[in-house]
C-alpha cells in the first residue's frame, strides 16, 4: 500500500491536494500538511513521524514544495525509516502521475519516473508558439 | 471500436488526460471537432495535453467519422472527444456501431446552457432534446466529470 502525505509552506499542500481532486476524483490515499495550521514546522514534522511510525507496513511518500526550505529539512530525518520516500520541488503533474502509477511497480523506480516526466513538462511558451514546440511534437500520426 | 464517445467543451486536457484515460486504457484518441483544426494554438495546447505512450488524432467532425467507420481502426479501443451534443449525435448516427458508453463531462457555457444538470455541466434546450435522441441510440448515457464521480442516471437530471 502506497500512501502521500503533501507538506508544505503556507497552504500550498491543501491547494495542490483540491487540485488533484478535481482532476482525477478519487485522492483517499492522499493527506495534506499545511505548515499554517501548525504552531511550528516540528509540530508538523511531529504529525508526519507518529503516522509513519504507526505504520511501518505502508509505504509513505512525502512530497514537500522547496528543497532547502525547512519542511523538507525537517522531514529528510525520515529517511531513517525504511517505508519513506521523500520527492521535493513538487507539482500539480508530479503528484498526479505517482498517485495514478501502478502499485507493482516498486515506489523508488515509480517515482524517479515521475520526476523525470514532471520535469520535462515544465515548458515555456510564447509568441510565435512554433519556436517553443519541437517538430515532432507538432507531427500528426496516423493511428495504425 | 468505440469505447467512449465523450462530449467536452474542452476536448482533451488534464482530466480527460489524466482520469478517463487511466481508467479506460485506450488505445488511441480521436478529438473531432471543425474549429479546433483552424486553431493552430488550441491545437498545440491539445497535443501536449496528450499523455506519452497513446496515439492522437486531431479530425474535423466528418474526418473523425470516416476514420472511426475505417477498417483498420476496427480492432483499436478508440476514445472519442467531441465538443457539443449536436456533434455526438452526428457521429453516433453516421458510424457503422453502436457506441456502449456516452459520457458527459464538462460543459460549461452558462449564457447559452441555460440548465445546469450537474456542476459545471449547463445544457440549452436543444442539448436536452439531442441528449434524449441519444439515449435512444447508444447503451448507455452517463455525467461524470471524473470517472470516480457517482454514477448518476441521466433520466434524473434532465
Amino acid at each position: 500500500m502506497r500512501q502521500f502525505i503533501i507538506a508544505s509552506h503556507g497552504e500550498l499542500a491543501s491547494g495542490i491536494v483540491s487540485a488533484a481532486k478535481m482532476i482525477i476524483g478519487d485522492v483517499t490515499r492522499v493527506k495534506s500538511c499545511n505548515l499554517s495550521d501548525y504552531e511550528t514546522v516540528y509540530d508538523l514534522y511531529e504529525n508526519v513521524k507518529s503516522c509513519i511510525v504507526a505504520n511501518p507496513e505502508i509505504e509513505y511518500v512525502l512530497m514537500t514544495d522547496l528543497l532547502g526550505g525547512s519542511v523538507n529539512n525537517l522531514l529528510m530525518q525520515l529517511c531513517e525509516y525504511k517505508n519513506v520516500f521523500i520527492v521535493t520541488g513538487m507539482n500539480l503533474g508530479l503528484l498526479l502521475e505517482l498517485y495514478l502509477s501502478s502499485e507493482n511497480e516498486q515506489t523508488k523506480i515509480a517515482a524517479l519516473k515521475a520526476i523525470e516526466s514532471s520535469k520535462n513538462n515544465i515548458r515555456l511558451f510564447a509568441y510565435p508558439i512554433s519556436d517553443y514546440v519541437e517538430q515532432s511534437e507538432q507531427k500528426e500520426v496516423n493511428l495504425w | 471500436m468505440v469505447v467512449l464517445l465523450r462530449i467536452d467543451d474542452r476536448l482533451l486536457h488534464g482530466q480527460v488526460a489524466f482520469s478517463w484515460l487511466n481508467t479506460m486504457g485506450p488505445d488511441a484518441i480521436v478529438i473531432a471537432n471543425d474549429e479546433i483544426l483552424s486553431n493552430e494554438i488550441q491545437k498545440t495546447a491539445i497535443k501536449m495535453a496528450k499523455p506519452a505512450g497513446i496515439k492522437m488524432t486531431i479530425r474535423s467532425l466528418e474526418d473523425g467519422i470516416d476514420l472511426i467507420n475505417n477498417d483498420r481502426v476496427k480492432k483499436m479501443k478508440l476514445f472519442v472527444v467531441v465538443k457539443t451534443t449536436e456533434d455526438a449525435l452526428k457521429v453516433i448516427k453516421r458510424i457503422k456501431e453502436k457506441i456502449p458508453l456516452v459520457n458527459i463531462g464538462g460543459m460549461s457555457n452558462r449564457t447559452k446552457g441555460n440548465n445546469n444538470i450537474a456542476k459545471g455541466v449547463y445544457l440549452s434546450d436543444q442539448d436536452i432534446i439531442n441528449v434524449k435522441e441519444i439515449q435512444k441510440l447508444v447503451d448507455k448515457v452517463d455525467v461524470r466529470i471524473v470517472p470516480t464521480d457517482k454514477k448518476r442516471n441521466i433520466n434524473d437530471l434532465i
